[in-house]
């Protein structure tokens, strides 16, 4: 490799040492009726602006961020509580309403509706 | 009067080794896996922090649990932290409780202990009497 290519590559990967590398995988309970799927993401410390949801197309990928409560005052005695985000990435073996999903947080847990689409949905069909 | 073997932070000596191991497993590639050990069980996790000598701050992790239904009890030094969490599944309803003590030091003054709870985080702080703070002494 010549020098010039070396510099490039240099360059194009930026020092991004703020950035935390490592990902907690939350704990998820999923429930599911007809009409739609419940999944309910455990993230203790994250506030509601904290909270990323993507859909791409059956891929439901969750991104939180904490609010840390220890502050510089602070000198840690015992530490159990990771500071890491949180991420999980979920596959959806049904087409989900996209434009319906809903989430909202309370105490801690992210509760996402999805909406079934409708040409998922189980239909009775009638003999005539 | 509760007995407490394990919690005991300070004077285990196993707890440095239990921390560089959880340290060492825990903290990159490992983390997702062993994730489910603190959160799925009966316990929770516990931060203990010395607030500029003024105050202990523990730090606990309960989320999905309803301001009403987390319960701290002080008893000589140690604080017990309990917790029911409800959980619905269609038209039944459960709870799941859980429990924990940790050995504080006996310094704290009782009467100004005070918590919150938020984003499923609950924060005790537990101020230290005012005969125990370190003091200056400046000589005459």
């Amino acid at each position: 490799m010549s020098e010039a290519q070396v510099a490039e590559t240099k360059t194009e990967t930026p020092a991004r040492a703020d950035k935390r590398t490592a990902y907690l995988r939350p704990r998820y309970e999923v429930a599911n009726t007809k009409e739609a799927y419940t999944v309910q993401v455990f993230v203790p410390g994250v506030p509601k602006e904290g909270v990323r949801i993507t859909v791409d197309q059956d891929t439901l990928a969750i991104e939180a961020t904490r609010r840390l409560t220890a502050n510089d005052r602070w000198r840690a005695r015992h530490r159990e509580i990771p500071t890491a985000d949180y991420r999980l990435r979920l596959d959806l073996n049904v087409p989900v309403d996209s434009h319906k999903i809903t989430a909202k947080t309370t105490d801690g847990v992210l509760t996402i509706t999805l909406p079934v689409a409708e040409a998922a949905k189980p239909r009775q069909i009638s003999v005539n | 009067m509760h007995l407490i073997k394990y919690d005991n932070f300070w004077n285990d000596p196993f707890a440095e080794m239990d921390r560089l191991f959880d340290r060492a497993v825990s903290n990159n590639r490992f983390a997702g896996l062993f994730d489910n050990q603190f959160t799925s069980g009966r316990s929770f996790r516990v931060d203990v922090y010395d607030d500029n000598n003024e105050a202990y701050q523990v730090v606990a992790e309960l989320p999905g649990v309803a301001k009403e239904d987390v319960g701290i009890q002080l008893e000589n030094a140690v604080l017990t932290i309990s917790a029911k969490r409800k959980v619905k599944q269609g038209e039944q309803e459960q709870s799941v409780q859980f429990s924990r003590s940790l050995t504080i030091d006996d310094d704290i003054n009782a009467d100004k202990v005070t918590a919150k709870l938020e984003d499923g985080i609950l924060t005790v702080s537990l101020p230290k009497a005012e005969a125990r703070k370190p003091q200056a002494i400046t000589v005459s």
